[in-house]
């Protein structure tokens, strides 16, 4: 009886713990791997042909671009769908564009659905077949 | 027994089919590339002997003529984002409120596993156009593309979005470029 109890208050009290910061920002292998899927060199020392590229391509897929950056190279955009039920899914999207070296530009995606990252390699994959046909530009896996 | 047993077996059965014909979007398919190239030809023309420098404020004057208000822009991207409130038409507010209490109704009544909520975007949320226009150098000249988006936002009247669709209608990106050829038109006379 009385370790059934101890049970029960080490259960009630485990419920009150905070998750800590490292579950918030949580890494390690499967960030590598997420980031690999995220990024793609392009042959091209123009970055603004690329920045507006990836304007073009979020317009060509239906997003709400909702901001771009020359500066610091990002574009951001937003798209909205709604299944038979009526429920609503928000895809959100923030991608970079920065130099890798003299010949080749990065250019990364990162993307949530319904406020949860987007760890399918194969979305990213669209979206970079996407650009490249946009920019006339093979997009080469960057790590 | 057993024809009992198949018989209560039945309606479960039927729910679970009924209830995996509701096919839920993925990221993939909705960052997968359409089939049509019919809409970004409606989104787009091309102004030759204009310099995208000189098109960036003639767009931004079409874009106050719509009574849009610019959010973002960015010179060297040829980026402008604008928005502007959008007033329902009594046949629209009829129909989404109506749409609304059918999806109330039939989530009420649907076997689901757990309740979908309806659709607030067809509530009633604050209403808005946003344009996101993009004029790019191209050949001796340039090409301007605009996309259009009728949103709503959060019904308690907060401006925080929650749905979005891109228009369609052929009328609405007629009359931006009708209104931004009228601009552009002044802005040589005036020069």
């Amino acid at each position: 009886m009385t370790r059934a109890w101890v049970v029960f208050l080490v259960a009630f009290l485990a419920a009150c713990a905070k998750p800590g910061a490292g579950d918030v920002l949580s890494g390690g292998e499967s960030m590598l791997k997420l980031r690999s899927a995220q990024t793609r060199a392009f042959e091209t020392t123009d970055r603004n042909r690329v920045m507006r590229g990836v304007v073009a391509t979020l317009q060509d897929l239906g997003f709400m671009v909702t901001g771009a950056d020359a500066a610091l190279g990002t574009v951001s955009g937003r798209k909205f769908t709604a299944d038979s039920a009526g429920q609503i899914y928000e895809l959100r999207v923030t991608v970079t564009v920065r130099p890798r070296d003299e010949r080749q530009m990065l250019v990364r995606a990162n993307a949530e659905f319904n406020n949860k990252p987007v760890e399918d390699p194969a979305a990213y994959q669209n979206f970079f077949n996407a650009l490249g046909r946009s920019i006339f530009l093979a997009a080469n896996q960057a790590d | 027994m057993l024809a009992y047993g198949g018989l209560m077996r039945a309606p479960v059965l039927a729910c679970l089919a009924l209830a995996g014909c509701i096919s839920e979007p993925t990221a993939p398919e909705m960052l997968a590339a359409p089939e049509s190239r019919a809409r970004p030809e409606l989104q787009t023309r091309r102004y030759d002997g204009v310099r995208p420098e000189d098109l960036m404020p003639v767009a931004v004057a079409a874009l106050q003529d719509f009574g849009f208000q610019v959010t973002k822009s960015d010179t060297a991207l040829g980026l402008i984002v604008a928005q502007r409130g959008y007033q329902r038409t009594f046949g629209e507010y009829h129909y989404e409120f109506w749409q609304g209490y059918w999806q109330t109704l039939r989530g009420a009544f649907s076997f689901q596993w757990s309740r979908k909520p309806p659709d607030p975007a067809k509530m009633f949320g604050p209403a808005g156009v946003s344009a996101a226009v993009s004029i790019v150098p191209a050949g001796c000249g340039c090409e301007v593309r605009v996309s259009l988006h009728r949103y709503a936002s959060r019904p308690t009247g907060e401006p925080i979005l929650v749905w979005a669709e891109e228009l369609a209608e052929p009328e609405a990106y007629r009359k931006f470029f009708d209104l931004l050829a009228q601009a552009l038109a002044r802005e040589v006379q005036r020069k």
